[in-house]
């Protein structure tokens, strides 16, 4: 993970190529990004319906999805896959009719477990006690890292 | 000379993964209870727990009728090796046991029941007892890998074999019947509401 944050950190030093919304790319918070997603930085979440908050371990991104970079844990299909194209593209999602996430949207699911379609993701997505640096941090390495 | 055997393990072993790797799939898409498993709350008529050999994390090879015969139990689907919704279950077993000592009701036993026999065994188990804090009355075990397919029928019914690895929680009688299924990973007030149901 240090390695891919350098990585980022040495590609936006020559220049953010693969960016193709440079004002949004902050290094700092994409390399947070990783480690959100990675959890290597705990993000506190609870299930649905629960009072007591899952343990860090078990609430890593990816145990269940693929990043930029990043393969999941799980074999592919249990998740989406998130990266740029998953997020920005407008597309049907869970049944819900096509729609793209923005950086609010995808805040507010992360948050509420209620995407931008108004369809609720399934109990096994926690919800995220995720404050605006984490979300904003979540965001940024999702939609500005390169996909393999 | 073990290269067949060998084969057949690893064959044996990737139809287990991909077994809970889909159905775990489907909770994840939010496959409704009713679909993964019958239905929620009572079972009736209650299913009795069939002749299904069980290797324990401590290495002791009980029956499973044997096993949860005495006791309410709350029994769980998993396999150590899932990143996805078991280290969820894992958790979830933690707090059920948590407010089971904060009831301090020691009559409740919870089993995790692996779907991966071949690779689960009792160090993997008793690894897993650990990683979630288990108590002694909080057991781990695999069936025997010809007995898979009975235990899945005791809990799905016989479902198509993407369906069966869910997060619900089985609750037995002190006559190791099956007498109840919660909701998808349910909260530990679930869990505790069926067993006053059934105790």
């Amino acid at each position: 993970m240090m390695m891919l944050a350098l990585a980022f950190g040495t590609a936006l030093a020559v220049g953010p190529a693969w960016s193709e919304e440079p004002e949004a790319a902050v290094p700092s918070s994409v390399a947070r990004g990783v480690r959100l997603f990675d959890g290597a930085e705990p993000l506190a979440g609870t299930l649905s319906g629960h009072n007591a908050p899952l343990p860090s371990a078990a609430t890593r991104c990816i145990q269940c999805h693929a990043g930029p970079g990043r393969s999941a844990a799980a074999v592919p299909g249990f998740a989406p896959p998130l990266d740029r194209r998953q997020l920005r593209e407008t597309l049907p999602r869970r049944g819900g009719p096509p729609v793209a996430y923005e950086r609010a949207s995808f805040c507010r699911t992360l948050r509420t477990g209620v995407d931008p379609a108004h369809v609720t993701l399934p109990r096994a997505m926690p919800r995220f006690d995720a404050d605006d640096g984490q979300c904003a941090a979540l965001w940024d390495y999702l939609t500005q890292a390169p996909s393999e | 000379m073990n290269a067949p055997r060998r084969l057949l393990t690893c064959r044996a072993a990737s139809l287990g993964r991909r077994r809970l790797l889909a159905a775990s799939a489907l909770a994840w898409l939010g496959v409704p209870p009713a679909r993964a498993n019958d239905s929620t709350g009572p079972v009736m008529p209650a299913v009795a727990a069939p002749a299904l050999p069980l290797r324990r994390h401590d290495g002791a090879a009980p029956m499973l009728a044997a096993q949860l015969q005495g006791s309410l139990t709350a029994v769980q689907l998993m396999f150590t090796g899932c990143s996805t919704v078991c280290p969820i279950q894992g958790a979830l077993f933690s707090t059920l046991q948590a407010a089971l000592l904060t009831e301090r009701n020691a009559a409740v036993r919870l089993l995790s029941l692996s779907i991966d026999p071949l690779a689960d065994d009792p160090a993997a188990l008793s690894a897993w007892l650990r990683r979630f804090g288990a108590r002694p009355t909080w057991s781990a075990a695999a069936p025997a890998p010809e007995a898979l397919d009975s235990m899945f029928r005791l809990f799905t019914g016989g479902a198509a074999a993407g369906d069966r690895h869910t997060g619900q929680v089985y609750l037995f009688d002190r006559r190791a019947r099956l007498v109840w299924r919660t909701s998808e990973l349910p909260p530990a007030e679930e869990v505790m509401a069926g067993l006053r149901q059934i105790g």
